[in-house]
C-alpha cells in the first residue's frame, strides 16, 4: 500500500536495514564489537565517574559540595555544570565516533563485502 | 482562594486555548493517522520519521508532568537535591544513548521483541507484557490524576468532582489520540508538545533572569533567602535528611532515575520507530541536547519560584512543590491581571496540559502494543494473527488500558500518588534495564536467566515499595492512617536493581542452555549489524 503524503516524509530505500542475514565470521564480528565497546566505554567512563563522584561526595562530604567557590556558586553547583557540559559534549562525540568507525564497517559487513576495512 | 488559580479573564483565555489546542491536535491526528491496517504503520509510523523528528518525539516521550511540575517543585523545595535530580534526569538519556543502536537493531516494535531475542516461546513475551503493564499503569494513573488536578486548578476550579471530571476528559482525549493516530498521531502530538513546552519554558526562564538583571548569583542568593534555609539550601541533604537512611534514599533515587527513566517501555517503542540503529542513536543524541536544555531550564524555574515567591507559599499549596511552576508563571510579567502576564500563564497552562496529554498517549500505546502484539499475536496466536486483526486488537487494547487507567485515577483522586512515579521508574530500572543489558550483551544469557531477571526485579521492586514508608506509616504516605511498613527506604532501587542483576546472573549460570535458543553469534549479528531487523 502506498504511504500517505506523510508529514514525516517517506522511508528511503537506502535507510532500511536489509532483511537477509549476512554470513559474517565471528572474527569480523569481534573486531566490530571491540570498536563499539571502545567508544561505549569512553562515554560511560566520562559520564559515570563524575556521577558516582557527586553521589559519593553528597553522601560522605556534603559540606565540601556546599563550599562556596565564588559568590553563591558552590562546589556542588560547579560539579553539576561540568557534568551537564560533559554529557552534551560526550553525546555528540559518541555519535560522531560511532558513525565514523562503526557504521561504515557494519554496512560493509551487511553488504557481504569481504575486503578488510582500513 | 488557591494562590495558583488565575483570575476570571485568564481562566477564559486558558479554556479557549485548551479547546483550540485539543481541536487542532485531534484534527491533525486524524489527518496523519494510519491509513490502512498495517502493524508497522500503527506501531512505528512505518519508520518514516527523520532522526531529528524522532529525537523531538523521544524528548516529548521523556518529558513528563513529573519532570515539568515535579522536578521544578523539588528544586524549589529542596534546592541542591533538586538540582542533582534534574541532572540525573538528563544523564539517564545517556544510558539510552548507549543502548539505542543495539536496541533498534535487535528490536521490532515492543520490549517483548527484544526479550524474545534470547528465548523462543510465549514465556518471554508474557514476561515483557507483564513488566510493560507494571511500569505503564502506575505511571498512567499518576499522570492522569495530576492532569485532572492541574487542569481543574488552571481553570480556577478545585472541587474534587471537577478534578475527577477533568481526569476522565483527559483520559478520553488520550484514548482518541492513540486510537485515531497510532504512532504517527502520537509522534505529531509529542513534537508539538516539545516545541511548545521548550518555547514556553524558555520565555519563563528569560522572564526570571530579567527580573534578576541577568545576575545568576543574585538569583541563587534570593533563592537561598526565600527558602528560609539559608546556606543549607545549596548543600545536599534537604530532601532525605542527614542520616544513613537518608543517604541510601539519595543513592537509590539517583540510581533509579539514571537507570530506569529512559528504559521505560514507551521509550523503547519510540527507539524502535527509527529506520535504522544509526538513526536511533542520532535521535537519542538530539534528545540528550533537548532534554539537557530542558533540565537546565527546570533548575532556573525552581530557583526562580522560590526566590520570587518564597518556600513557605510553595509548600503551603503543595508540600511536594508541584504548583511551583504555575505559581511562578502567575507572578511574572505583572501577574495574571495584565495582558502579558495572562498570556504567559495561559502558555504555561497549555504546556502543562499538552505535556500530560502527550505522555499518557505514548504510555497507553506502549501498554496496548504489549497486550496486542506480545500477548495476543505472539504468545497466544503464535504469529498467526493477520495484520488487520492485530491492529484491531491494539485499538481495543488502547480502549481497555485507557479505561482501567481512568478508573484507577478517578478512584485514587485525593490520595498522595506521587510514589507511583518512583514505582514505575524503579520497576523499569530493576526489571527492564537488567534484562535488556543481559539480552543484548551477555553471551551466556538464557531463558531461565531472563525470566528470573524480569520477575525477580519486578517482585523485589514492587514488594519493597509496598512495604516502604511511601505506602504506609508516614504522614505523606498513600495510607497515612495505617502502618504495615517494615522496609525503611522510600526508594527501593538501591536494593532491587542489584538484586535483579544478581538473580539474572545466578539463574543463568546455574541453568543449562535449552534447545532452540539462538546462539550469541546470531544475536550479535543482529545487535551489531541490524541484520534481520524489520
Amino acid at each position: 500500500m502506498p504511504s500517505s503524503p506523510s508529514l514525516f516524509g517517506h522511508r528511503s530505500a537506502g535507510t532500511a536495514p536489509p532483511g537477509a542475514r549476512p554470513a559474517v565470521s565471528p572474527r569480523e564480528l569481534a573486531v566490530l564489537r571491540r570498536r563499539t565497546l571502545r567508544i561505549t566505554r569512553g562515554f560511560a567512563l566520562l559520564n559515570g565517574v563524575p556521577f558516582l563522584l557527586t553521589v559519593v561526595l553528597a553522601c560522605t562530604a556534603g559540606g565540601v559540595l556546599g563550599t562556596k567557590v565564588f559568590g553563591q556558586f558552590t562546589v556542588g553547583m560547579l560539579l553539576g555544570v561540568v557534568q551537564g557540559t560533559l554529557l552534551l559534549w560526550t553525546a555528540a562525540r559518541f555519535d560522531r565516533r560511532a558513525a565514523a568507525r562503526c557504521d561504515a564497517e557494519a554496512e560493509r559487513l551487511r553488504a557481504g563485502d569481504r575486503t578488510e576495512a582500513r | 482562594m488557591n494562590p495558583a488559580a488565575p483570575g476570571a479573564g485568564t481562566q477564559t483565555m486558558v479554556l479557549i486555548a485548551f479547546l483550540v489546542f485539543v481541536g487542532v491536535t485531534l484534527l491533525l491526528c486524524v489527518l496523519v493517522g494510519p491509513e490502512g491496517d498495517e502493524t508497522a504503520d500503527f506501531y512505528t509510523a512505518n519508520r518514516t520519521l527523520t532522526p531529528f523528528q524522532n529525537g523531538l518525539a523521544l524528548s516529548g516521550d521523556y518529558i513528563s508532568a513529573a519532570t515539568l511540575l515535579g522536578t521544578t517543585g523539588i528544586v524549589a523545595v529542596n534546592g541542591y537535591d533538586g538540582v542533582t535530580l534534574a541532572l540525573s534526569t538528563a544523564l539517564s538519556l545517556g544510558v539510552l544513548l548507549l543502548l539505542a543502536q543495539p536496541l533498534r537493531n535487535a528490536g521490532r516494535y515492543t520490549l517483548g521483541d527484544v526479550l524474545a531475542l534470547r528465548a523462543d516461546g510465549a514465556a518471554p513475551r508474557i514476561a515483557a507484557a507483564v513488566v510493560t503493564l507494571a511500569v505503564s499503569l502506575p505511571f498512567l494513573v499518576v499522570q492522569l490524576s495530576s492532569a485532572g488536578t492541574a487542569t481543574a486548578l488552571m481553570l480556577g476550579l478545585t472541587h474534587s468532582g471537577v478534578q475527577q471530571f477533568c481526569t476522565v476528559l483527559v483520559g478520553m482525549l488520550m484514548v482518541c489520540y492513540t486510537v485515531l493516530g497510532g504512532m504517527k498521531g502520537t509522534s505529531l502530538v509529542q513534537i508539538v508538545k516539545v516545541v511548545l513546552t521548550l518555547g514556553t519554558v524558555l520565555v519563563v526562564v528569560l522572564s526570571v533572569l530579567v527580573r534578576f538583571h541577568w545576575d545568576v548569583d543574585a538569583l541563587l542568593a534570593a533563592a537561598a533567602k526565600g527558602s528560609g534555609r539559608a546556606d543549607a539550601y545549596l548543600r545536599p541533604g534537604l530532601r532525605f535528611g542527614d542520616s544513613a537512611e537518608g543517604w541510601l534514599n539519595f543513592v537509590g533515587l539517583h540510581l533509579t532515575v539514571v537507570l530506569g527513566a529512559s528504559c521505560m517501555p514507551h521509550m523503547i517503542m519510540r527507539v524502535n520507530a527509527s529506520p535504522t540503529g544509526a538513526a536511533a542513536r542520532r535521535s537519542t543524541r538530539h534528545a540528550v541536547g533537548m532534554v539537557g536544555a530542558f533540565c537546565l531550564a527546570v533548575v532556573v524555574l525552581g530557583l526562580g519560584a522560590v526566590a520570587l515567591l518564597g518556600g513557605r507559599l510553595i509548600s503551603a499549596v503543595d508540600p511536594n512543590g508541584q504548583a511551583a511552576l504555575l505559581l511562578l508563571a502567575g507572578n511574572l510579567q505583572g501577574g495574571t491581571g495584565t495582558t502579558a502576564g495572562g498570556a504567559l500563564f495561559t502558555a504555561v497552562a497549555c504546556a502543562v496540559f499538552v505535556t500530560v496529554l502527550a505522555v499518557v498517549a505514548g504510555i497507553t500505546l506502549a501498554a496496548a502494543a504489549a497486550l496486542a502484539h506480545d500477548v495476543a499475536a505472539c504468545a497466544v496466536r503464535r504469529g498467526r494473527m493477520t495484520q488487520v486483526a492485530e491492529v484491531r486488537a491494539v485499538r481495543w487494547s488502547v480502549g481497555a488500558v485507557g479505561a482501567v487507567g481512568i478508573a484507577l485515577a478517578v478512584a485514587a483522586q485525593g490520595y498522595n500518588l506521587q510514589f507511583l512515579s518512583s514505582l514505575a521508574v524503579t520497576v523499569a530500572a530493576s526489571a527492564v534495564l537488567p534484562a535488556l543489558v543481559y539480552s543484548l550483551f551477555w553471551s551466556r544469557y538464557n531463558r531461565t536467566g531472563l525470566l528470573w531477571t524480569v520477575y525477580g526485579g519486578l517482585l523485589t521492586s514492587v514488594g519493597l515499595q509496598l512495604f516502604s514508608p511511601t505506602v504506609s506509616g508516614a504522614p505523606d504516605a498513600l495510607f497515612p492512617n495505617v502502618d504495615f511498613h517494615w522496609f525503611p527506604l522510600q526508594m527501593p532501587g538501591v536494593v532491587s536493581v542489584p538484586a535483579a542483576f544478581l538473580l539474572g546472573w545466578a539463574a543463568t549460570v546455574r541453568s543449562r542452555r535449552e534447545d532452540g535458543e539462538p546462539g550469541f553469534h546470531e544475536v550479535q549479528t543482529r545487535t551489531l549489524l541490524g541484520a534481520d531487523a524489520e
